[in-house]
C-alpha cells in the first residue's frame, strides 16, 4: 500500500478562506481507493466542510482504524495529526487524546467492520462516555479491504457477488446510537454531497459524540443486483427526513432551506442548524419519534436519511470525567510533575 | 529473651475482626519504627466468610512473610484450618487459642508436629465481661499480644484510640477496656515460652505503610504520569482506585474504559497527544492489550504498562501471586517486536521502578511493561521513607523548530530515536500507524524499509543492557555457588542467601531488574565463577531460566528451581539448598581430581 503525493501547485487565484487557506490545502495525498469507491466522495465532502469551517488543519486530529476506509484520513487534511491505529479501536485512541487535549477537533472516521463488528464495543462505550468528536462510518456492508465479506451491517437477503445471500440481521448503527443516547445521529449517502457537508459541519460544531452514518458503496464487492448497499438500490430506497443547513457563529450565510416548517437548533459553540422537515411526521429533536420513524420506514424497505436527532445541550466525556479546561498537552511539565514535595505530602498519607 | 523478629498468624470467622486485628498491629509497628509485612488471605466468599493474615515484624528490613509462625491465633479450629499451609505450625510455635474452643484430648492436627506450647484464653469471656460485646474480641486479643509478646502497647493504644474515637465515645471505650483486660489476662497468666519483641533503639528512622501498589501509583504520580487508562482486576485494581483519587489533584485523569483493550487504546491516544501515560492489569487483561502493545512498539509511543501477575493461565488463581508472565511479556506480541519489561524486586522498590519504567518509556519511545506481582502488589508494608532526590526524570525528545520545518516523525538517527511531536504542534503533523511507514510516516510495504525500521526499533533498546543499575549482586562476588532470582522471590532468596551465611556457605545472589532484553553480558559475568546454583522463580516452566537460555550460555550446573503459584518458596529452603550444593561440590572436590573442562 502506497500513498501517492499530490503536486501541490496553487492556482494564484484559488480563494482562501479566514485562516488564509484554499480549498487544496485541504487535501490530502491521493486517494488509492478504487475508482468510484463511495469512501472518496466522504472525503471530499471532509474538505469542503472542514475548508468552509476554517479550522487549521494542525488542530485537528485524524484517528482511523483498519479498513478501505479507515486508510481516507490520508486523503485529506495532510497537515492535520492522523492516527491509523488497530481494527476496530480507533474510538479508544480518541478517547486518550481527547482526554489528554480538549481543544483537538478530532475526526474518526471508520467503517462498518471496524464500528459493527470487531469494534462495537469500543463504539458503544464512545457513544456512552459522549466523546466529543465527530464520527463517520462510511457504510458498505461489507470488509471492503479483506475482499468483501457480509460485515454486521448487512442487511438480511443482500446478495453477495457470488449471488450468496446474508442470514443474518443487520446492526443498523442509527438505531443503534439512537438506542444507546447519541446526542447527534445522522444518516447521509456518499452520493449526496450536498446533504452531507452540512451535516458534517454540524457534526463538528456539535459538543459531544456526532455520529454520521454514510452509505458509501464499493463498487468493487458491493454495488452488483441484489445487494442493498449499491449505489442505485440506494437512490431508489433513500428518503431524506430533513433537510439541513448549517450556519456558523461568525457568519450568516443564506441559508437555501426554503422558510416554512425549519427548526432552529443552537450548537454548543453558538453555530446553529436549521434543520426543515420534509417529513411532515418528523421531529428531529425527539429522540423516540425518530426512533420510531426511523423504524417504520425500514419496515417500508426505505432508508431514512438527514440529521435525524440532535440534542445539543448534554454533559461530554469532558464534563463526565471532570476534566481540566486547559489542555493537558499545554500544561507545563514541572506543574504536572509535582516533585519531592507532593510526594512527601502523598507519603503523609501512608503513615 | 527477647526476639529482633516475629512471624504471627491468626485466623477466624467473618465478623470477628481478624483482619482489622492485623491491621492494628502493622500500624503500630509503622508508627514505631519496625519494619513489617502483612498478608491477609479470604476464604471464597467475596464478604462476610473466614480470613487470616500473616505479620512479620522485624528490627531489620524482611522480605517475606513465608516460614513456620512463631505465634499461631486461632479464634476457631475449623477456620484456623482451612487456610492449611498458609499458617504453618512447628516445634517453635506458640499457639493461642480460644479457650471456648478447647482442644480434643489427642490435640489439634498440625501434622504431627508438636508446638511449643499450647495456649487458651477466654479471648470471648473477657470480651463479653468488659465490653458488653464480642465484637472486640480481637481488640482482647490485641491485648494479648502487648501483653506475652510485649507488641508496642503504647502505640497499639493510640491506634486503638485513632481508629475508633471516629466511632461513639461508648465504643472507644469499650476497646480501650477490651485492651486493657487482655493485657492484663496476659499479665496474670505469664507464658514462659514467649520471647517478646526487642525495643528499638532511638534512631529508627520514620516509616511509611504502604504496598507495592500504591507505590506504583504514588511513582506514576511523581513520574509526571497525566492519564491512566484501565479496567479494573485483581490484583491491580488497587492502582486504578489509588490514582482514580489522587491523580486529578495534579492535572490528571484516570479512565475507566470499558475493557483493557479500551484501556490501553486510550493509554495510546494520551501518548500520542503528548502525555506521559499508564495502564495496569493482570493475567486476562494482559492477553487482551497484546494487540496495542503491537501498536505502541511500531508508532513508538511512550507508555507503561503493569502487570500485577497472579495465578494462570485464563482465570487461573486471581488471589495468588505468581510469577508466569516473562514469555508473555517478552514475547506476546506479533512481529519483530522487542519491548522493555522489568520487575520490581519489593514493595518500596516498586516506586523506583516505577519511575524508571516512564523513564525508559519516555526516552527510548517505547512501551515498558514492569512486571510486578501480586505478593509485591497487595501485601502491606513498613517501609522506608521514599528519598526522591535520587531519581531524574526524563522527558520524551521534542522536535525542535529547526526539525519542524521538514519534520520526518521517524527519521533515522544514530540512537534510533527520532524526535516526537504532538497533535496542536504546527508542521509536527504525521501519521501514527500500525502499518510500516517510512521515515515520515507514509504506510510502506518496501523490504528494504521494513528492514531498516526494524533495525531502529530494536536498536535504541540496546543501551539497556549495559544498564549494570538495573542489576544487583548480593553475597561473595566471587563465590562458586549463585542464585537468580527476581520479583517478589528475590526477597525469599535474599533472605535465604542471609541463612546460607549463618551457615558457613559462600554464595552469591543475582537479581535483575531488567527482566528483557537480556543484558547477556551481565550474566556472564555473574555465571563465570559459578560450580553450582539455581534459578529460582514461582512459575512451573521456570520461565526466566528458559528465556537466559536462549541468549546466554547458563552453565549445566546451574539449574531451574521453578514452582506454580500459590506455593510459596521459603528462606529456610533456599538456605538448605545452598547449603546442600556447598556440600556436595566439597565431596566432588575430594573424590574427583579430573581437571573440569568447561
Ligand atoms: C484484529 C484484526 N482482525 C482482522 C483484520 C483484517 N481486516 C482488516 S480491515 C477488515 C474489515 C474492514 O471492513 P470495514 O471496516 O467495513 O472497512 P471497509 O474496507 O469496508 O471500508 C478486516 C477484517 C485486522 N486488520 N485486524
Ligand atoms: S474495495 Fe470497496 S471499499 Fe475498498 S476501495 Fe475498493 S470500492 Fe472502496
Ligand atoms: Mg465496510
Amino acid at each position: 500500500m502506497t500513498y501517492i503525493a499530490k503536486p501541490r501547485v496553487h492556482h494564484p487565484s484559488l480563494r482562501k478562506n479566514a485562516v488564509g487557506l484554499t480549498r487544496r490545502d485541504y487535501e490530502g495525498s491521493m486517494s488509492t481507493l478504487c475508482a468510484g469507491c463511495g469512501h472518496d466522495s466522504i472525503t471530499a465532502a471532509l474538505i469542503q466542510a472542514f475548508w468552509e469551517l476554517d479550522i487549521a488543519p494542525h488542530r485537528v486530529a485524524k484517528m482511523s482504524g483498519i479498513g478501505c476506509s479507515s486508510k481516507t484520513p490520508a486523503y485529506f487534511l495532510r497537515e492535520a495529526h492522523g492516527f491509523n491505529g488497530v481494527h476496530g479501536r480507533m474510538p479508544a485512541l480518541a478517547s486518550g487524546a481527547a482526554a489528554a487535549n480538549g481543544e483537538l477537533t478530532i475526526i474518526g472516521v471508520s467503517g462498518d467492520g471496524d464500528s459493527l463488528s470487531i469494534g462495537l464495543g469500543q463504539l458503544s462505550h464512545a457513544i456512552r462516555r459522549n466523546l466529543d468528536m465527530l464520527y463517520v462510518l462510511e457504510n458498505n456492508g461489507v470488509y471492503g479491504l479483506t475482499k468483501g465479506q457480509f460485515s454486521a451491517s448487512a442487511d438480511p437477503g443482500s446478495k453477495s457477488r457470488r449471488g450468496e445471500a446474508n442470514t443474518m440481521a443487520a446492526i443498523d448503527s442509527v438505531l443503534l446510537a439512537l438506542t444507546l443516547g447519541a446526542t447527534f445521529v445522522a444518516r447521509s449517502f456518499s452520493g449526496d454531497k450536498e446533504q452531507l457537508v452540512p451535516i458534517i459541519k454540524a457534526g463538528i460544531a456539535h459538543r459531544g459524540f456526532a455520529f454520521i452514518d454514510v452509505i458509501s458503496p464499493c463498487v468493487t464487492f458491493n454495488d452488483h443486483e441484489g445487494s442493498t448497499k449499491s449505489y442505485a438500490y440506494t437512490r431508489e430506497k433513500l428518503v431524506e427526513a430533513v433537510e439541513s443547513d448549517f450556519v456558523p457563529l461568525h457568519r450568516e450565510i443564506a441559508v437555501h432551506i426554503d422558510d416554512g416548517d425549519v427548526r432552529s437548533v443552537r450548537l454548543f459553540d453558538g453555530s446553529t442548524v436549521k434543520l426543515r422537515k420534509v417529513a411532515a411526521d418528523f421531529d428531529p429533536t425527539d429522540r423516540e419519534a425518530a426512533y420510531a420513524y426511523v423504524r417504520a420506514r425500514q419496515k417500508e424497505g426505505e432508508i431514512v436519511t438527514g440529521l435525524l436527532h440532535v440534542s445539543a445541550d448534554a454533559d461530554d466525556m469532558h464534563t463526565h470525567a471532570g476534566t481540566v479546561a486547559r489542555p493537558l498537552v499545554d500544561v507545563p511539565f514541572d506543574q504536572l510533575c509535582p516533585g519531592a514535595k507532593a510526594l512527601d505530602e502523598l507519603m503523609a498519607q501512608f503513615r | 529473651m527477647t526476639s529482633d523478629d516475629i512471624l504471627i498468624g491468626m485466623a477466624g470467622a467473618g465478623g470477628d475482626g481478624v483482619i482489622s486485628a492485623g491491621d492494628s498491629l502493622i500500624t503500630a509497628a509503622a508508627l514505631t519504627g519496625y519494619h513489617a509485612i502483612l498478608t491477609k488471605s479470604f476464604g471464597p466468599q467475596i464478604r462476610g466468610g473466614e480470613s487470616s493474615f500473616k505479620l512479620r515484624v522485624a528490627k531489620a528490613e524482611v522480605f517475606t512473610v513465608a516460614g513456620t509462625l512463631d505465634v499461631a491465633v486461632a479464634l476457631n479450629w475449623d477456620d484456623f484450618f482451612r487456610f492449611g499451609a498458609e499458617l504453618p505450625v512447628g516445634p517453635k510455635t506458640i499457639v493461642i487459642y480460644e479457650a471456648d474452643h478447647p482442644v480434643g484430648p489427642e490435640g489439634p492436627k498440625f501434622g504431627g508436629v508438636r508446638p511449643a506450647a499450647m495456649v487458651p484464653a477466654p479471648v470471648a469471656k473477657i470480651a463479653k465481661e468488659v465490653a458488653g460485646t464480642e465484637k472486640a474480641k480481637n481488640t482482647v486479643v490485641l491485648g494479648l499480644m502487648a501483653g506475652w509478646f510485649g507488641f508496642i502497647p503504647d502505640a497499639l493504644l493510640t491506634g486503638i484510640r485513632k481508629k475508633f474515637s471516629k466511632k461513639s465515645e461508648d465504643v472507644l471505650a469499650q476497646n480501650e477496656r477490651a485492651f486493657l483486660a487482655g493485657r492484663e489476662y496476659a499479665e496474670a497468666h505469664p507464658l514462659a515460652e514467649a520471647q517478646p519483641l526487642a525495643p528499638l533503639g532511638t534512631d529508627a528512622s520514620p516509616k511509611i505503610l504502604t504496598d507495592g501498589n500504591e507505590m506504583c501509583g504514588a511513582a506514576a504520580i511523581f513520574a509526571g504520569c497525566s492519564f491512566f487508562g484501565g479496567y479494573p482486576i485483581t490484583p491491580s485494581t488497587e492502582i486504578m482506585q489509588y490514582l482514580g483519587r489522587e491523580l486529578w489533584k495534579y492535572g490528571g485523569v484516570v479512565f475507566q474504559a470499558e475493557d483493557e483493550i479500551a484501556g490501553v487504546g486510550a493509554v495510546v491516544g494520551a501518548s500520542f497527544a503528548g502525555k506521559k501515560a499508564m495502564t495496569a492489569t493482570s493475567g486476562p487483561g494482559m492477553s487482551l492489550k497484546s494487540e496495542i502493545l503491537g501498536l505502541a512498539t511500531i508508532a513508538e509511543l511512550p507508555l507503561v504498562c503493569v502487570n500485577v501477575q497472579r495465578g494462570g493461565p485464563s482465570t487461573g488463581i486471581p488471589t495468588k501471586s505468581e510469577q508466569s508472565d516473562v514469555f508473555q511479556a517478552a514475547f506476546s506480541a506479533h512481529g519483530d517486536a522487542v519491548r522493555p519489561v522489568l520487575a520490581p524486586t519489593t514493595v518500596a522498590d516498586m516506586f523506583a521502578t516505577t519511575v524508571e519504567a516512564f523513564n525508559i518509556a519516555e526516552e527510548l519511545q517505547t512501551p515498558v511493561i514492569i512486571l510486578s506481582d501480586g505478593d509485591i502488589g497487595q501485601r502491606k508494608e513498613v517501609v522506608d521513607l521514599i528519598d526522591t532526590s535520587r531519581f531524574t526524570l526524563i522527558e520524551r525528545r521534542k522536535p525542535t523548530s529547526l526539525e519542524l520545518e521538514h519534520y520526518q516523525r521517524f527519521a533515522m538517527t544514530e540512537s534510533g530515536v527520532s524526535p516526537i511531536s504532538e497533535p496542536g504542534m504546527p508542521g509536527g503533523n504525521y501519521l501514527a500507524s500500525g502499518i510500516e511507514h517510512n521515515e515520515a510516516g507514509a504506510p510502506t510495504a518496501s523490504g528494504a524499509i521494513h528492514a531498516r525500521m526494524n533495525e531502529k526499533r530494536i536498536k535504541k533498546l540496546s543501551p539497556l543492557k549495559s544498564r549494570r543499575d538495573l542489576f544487583e549482586v548480593f553475597g561473595d562476588p566471587k563465590a562458586a555457588i549463585g542464585v537468580v532470582s527476581w520479583g517478589s522471590v528475590s526477597g525469599v532468596a535474599r533472605e535465604g542467601l542471609r541463612q546460607a551465611e549463618q551457615l558457613g556457605v559462600s554464595a552469591k545472589l543475582l537479581v535483575p531488574r531488567l527482566i528483557y532484553p537480556i543484558a547477556q553480558q551481565v550474566y556472564d559475568e555473574f555465571f563465570a565463577s559459578l560450580r553450582g546454583g539455581f534459578v529460582v522463580e514461582q512459575s512451573h516452566q521456570g520461565q526466566l531460566y528458559r528465556v537466559l537460555r536462549m541468549y546466554v550460555d547458563v552453565p549445566r550446573s546451574v539449574e531451574s528451581w521453578a514452582r506454580s503459584g500459590s506455593n510459596p518458596f521459603t528462606p529456610v529452603e533456599i538456605a538448605e539448598r545452598l547449603r546442600d550444593i556447598a556440600m556436595a561440590a566439597q565431596r566432588n572436590q575430594s573424590g574427583n581430581h579430573e581437571p573440569a573442562i568447561d
